[in-house]
């Protein structure tokens, strides 16, 4: 029991829509050419109870019914989709190869010992099978070829398993194997109809023949697989290898219109994705999801995280989350026939440690989700953060920049000169100098108008509502001469009689008063 | 037996109290002002639930008031938001108000649903310790679900509602009016503002009280200028001398709060050509 087949039969058929199997009401069948004539190769319930069968001609299917949805095989998606799959069962095995475009070959021997004992790893193994939504048969075996053999003869057979002791019958495949039917063997049709004539049935039968009449009669590339499958000679596997960059899509059945409707099928491709992380312990700190139309260009939508600390904890519903609040302002001007989603940038995942005792820390979001959530609504230009910078004129002592949850210095420098010893300090020392620098700083109003109102004067003494108070000034302020924005400014605090106080200012150049701010 | 029955039925989780509330000081925030510690509920403002502040205009002295508080709360490494602020929050004047200003977040959204979405999320996230709204008008409805979500994400809402507002009703946990301090009231003073509670858990409607807010003009006391000037070296100890009155006795008389008269309307010096000696000369060192 080293190799672990599980085989995908329905794949050219469920590429198309994941939940065909299940009673999807429209029958739909997927066809390929067959001697230049395109028949049925695989079709749904649905088709099936019309009486479309495999093999048929795509005239008589469509005789049958008029609501047949008829889709010609994508081997390409198919490829596609076994590799994502291949991305999936790499959570249980390291080596995980593929056998005739829709099966995949599990190297399990050096990995039982993680999962103590084959019967907890096929339990695992169950239960995450359970959830693709592609219909899926496994069989245990000594090689790869005999594996492969048994999950195709368990698909075919049909065998009722029950839940319960399923996982006993697939441990005791393996001694079933000599009485699989010769016709699954994964040879030319000749040879299986020869040996038929010859009144060999099973696979025990045939094995009990010696291997050089076999090689002699039915040449020597049967008698290599024979010898593969029983394991006398080396089956050596091609691994798949985990593409640098993710990337996956859906293609709808039947078109969609509205934006609601497009979550639900993008929930699987997030799954993968995190899937893809997890495997690769990688973060992301974006991906891109393109939605498809028929006709006019695709529409790209970029989703990003600002901070990828907390790495795929939950990663599935936050990213439908962000998926949800872009599509809030989405119009969709035709229907939607696919969902492509691609990721490219990683980093490596941190593990963060969390505080013992700061409790805030425990938070259901964190911080920087919340800045995703905002700015996936309301557009990262709407979100703002305030510090200070190393101007003297007033309207330019302060700055906005874009807020970010982790250490941002709360002081910055307009120029680059600023002085390195602030640079090397840490962020806590930068805020005391910032808080030492602010003692002796002069009365500042806590609003600032966005620009400096102009006021009416009345025998020199300003006005704005009422006669205004001067109780504080002037403070002088000139700066900014080898610049095209000079200032040169008395400042004063003016009182106002129903007890506001403002900010005023007096330009020197032409004995103007302004409003500048209020202390709130 | 009568007292471990007492005992007993104390213990009761719905036997409440009246007199429970102010000596509860477990999930309160000191307001840095006594007076009005004495007013609200737990002795400080409550750390979660909406507060209203109702008042007619801004700038009378609202964020001064609030200023302890949001020390306090940006400590906590949690954001402090600003929805759509009426003015620029000016980052020197909240960096000496203590305010650590990295955990700041001024959000701008021109639709209303958009942002009441942003003062709920925020509200609920579990990361903002205060969030800070300045509706024009607030419907009940939105109000309840805001105070729902404030509790969810244990986060204070703090709405600024025009004093019309104060006949509606409202679920926030505290309502209060604010008004400024103005010359035709007792309390005529620049430094403070004059505080009714209209709502709050455990209590009645309170007296107006005048508080004093310590408004960035307090740091600086008011003749800082010419002290700083009589130890600079640019200007000589002759020109200090003959530094003219009226903005001294201005400056002492503020200082002591006294009755509305001390505040003649042309105290400080006709705002002509500006006394050169007084006039602080400074400029950009970058």
């Amino acid at each position: 029991m080293n190799y672990l087949c599980c085989y995908f039969p329905l794949l050219p058929l469920q590429v198309f829509n994941a939940s065909a199997s299940d009673e999807t009401p429209t029958p739909f069948a997927i066809v390929h050419h067959h001697k230049n004539k395109p028949q049925v190769l695989q079709c749904n319930d649905a088709a099936a109870h019309y009486g479309i069968e495999e093999g048929m001609s795509i005239t008589t299917a469509q005789s049958l019914t008029t609501l047949l949805i008829v889709k010609t095989r994508n081997p390409a998606l198919e490829k596609k989709t076994l590799l994502e799959l291949a991305i999936w069962a790499n959570q249980f095995s390291p080596k995980v190869s593929s056998q005739n475009d829709h099966a995949l070959i599990l190297e399990i021997a050096s990995c039982l010992k993680l999962f103590k004992g084959v019967a907890t790893f096929l339990k695992l193994f169950n239960l995450q099978r359970a959830q693709l939504p592609y219909h899926s048969h496994i069989a245990l075996a000594a090689t790869p070829t005999a594996a492969y053999l048994s999950a195709r003869s368990a698909y075919h057979q049909k065998q009722s398993c029950e839940p319960t002791n399923e996982i006993n019958q697939q441990i005791n495949q393996q001694s079933d194997q000599h009485t699989i039917p010769i016709h699954y063997l994964d040879c030319k049709a000749d040879i299986i109809e020869r040996l038929s004539g010859m009144g060999i049935g099973t696979l025990g039968a045939l094995l009990a023949l010696p291997m050089a009449e076999l090689s002699k009669r039915f040449g020597t590339e049967f008698s290599q697989y024979l010898q593969r499958l029983t394991g006398t000679r080396p089956d050596p596997q091609h691994i798949i290898e985990i593409p640098n960059k993710f990337s996956a899509e859906a293609h709808f059945m039947e078109e969609i219109h509205s934006v609601e409707g497009l979550l639900f099928p993008i929930q699987p491709l997030l799954q993968k994705l995190s899937h893809y992380l997890t495997l690769k312990q990688l973060t992301v700190r974006g991906f891109t999801l393109q939605l498809v139309f028929r006709e006019i260009n695709p529409l790209s939508l970029a989703i990003g995280f600002s901070a990828s600390k907390n790495g795929q904890l939950d990663f599935v519903n936050k990213a439908a989350h962000l998926i949800r609040l872009h599509f809030a302002t989405l119009q969709l001007h035709e229907a939607v026939i696919a969902v492509k989603l691609d990721a490219a940038h990683f980093s490596a995942l941190q593990q963060n440690t969390q505080d013992l005792f700061n409790h805030h820390l425990l938070q259901s979001i964190s911080k920087a989700e919340l800045l995703d959530q905002l700015g996936a609504r309301l557009g990262p230009e709407g979100l703002q953060g305030i510090c200070l910078t190393d101007v003297h004129r007033p309207e330019r002592a302060w700055g906005y920049h874009s807020p970010s949850a982790s250490t941002i210095p709360a002081h910055v420098s307009p120029t680059s000169k600023s002085s390195p010893r602030v640079k090397t300090k840490t962020q806590s020392a930068t805020q005391e100098i910032t808080r030492q620098q602010s003692t002796y700083q002069k009365a500042r109003p806590l609003w600032l108008l966005p620009q400096p109102k102009v006021l009416n004067t009345q025998q020199g003494i300003p006005f704005y509502a009422g006669e205004l108070t001067l109780i504080q000034g002037p403070e002088r302020i000139e700066s900014g001469w080898w610049d095209p924005h000079p200032v040169t400014r008395d400042y004063y605090i003016a009182h106002h009689p129903s007890g506001y106080l403002y900010w005023l200012f007096k330009q020197l150049k032409d004995q103007q008063w302004y409003l500048h701010g209020l202390f709130a | 037996m009568d007292t471990p029955t007492l005992k007993q039925l104390l213990q009761r989780n719905d036997v409440w109290r009246a007199c429970d509330n102010n000596d509860k000081q477990a999930d309160t925030l000191d307001s840095g002002h006594p007076v009005l510690n004495r007013l609200l509920p737990g002795q400080g403002w409550p750390h979660q639930g909406l507060t209203e502040f109702l008042c007619a205009r801004q700038g009378m002295g609202e964020l001064s008031l609030l200023a302890p508080a949001l020390r306090q709360l940006s400590q906590q490494g949690r954001w402090i938001a600003l929805l759509n602020p009426p003015f620029i929050p000016y980052a020197p004047a909240w960096a000496a108000c203590g305010v650590d200003l990295s955990q700041i977040l001024v959000i701008h959204t021109d639709k209303e649903p958009d942002r009441l979405w942003a003062l709920e999320t925020l509200l609920a996230s579990n990361t903002t310790s205060a969030a800070l709204y300045w509706p024009a008008r607030i419907h009940a409805k939105a109000l309840r679900r805001l105070q729902v979500a404030s509790k969810k994400g244990r986060c204070w809402g703090i709405l600024f509602r025009p004093s019309e507002a104060a006949k509606d009703a409202s679920p926030a946990t505290l309502r209060i009016q604010l008004s400024a301090a103005a010359s035709s009231t007792e309390h005529a003073s620049p430094h403070g503002v004059l505080l009714k509670v209209l709502k709050r858990p455990g209590g009645w409607t309170s007296q107006t009280h005048f508080i004093e807010t310590p408004r960035p003009l307090l740091h600086t006391p008011l003749h800082t200028p010419i002290q700083k000037q009589q130890s600079n070296a640019i200007v000589t100890p002759d020109t200090s001398k003959h530094l003219p009155k009226p903005i001294d006795s201005g400056h002492s008389l503020a200082k002591s709060r006294p009755a509305k008269n001390v505040f003649p309307k042309n105290t400080p010096a006709k705002p002509g050509p500006a006394p050169q000696p007084q006039a602080q000369f400074s400029s950009d060192h970058s």
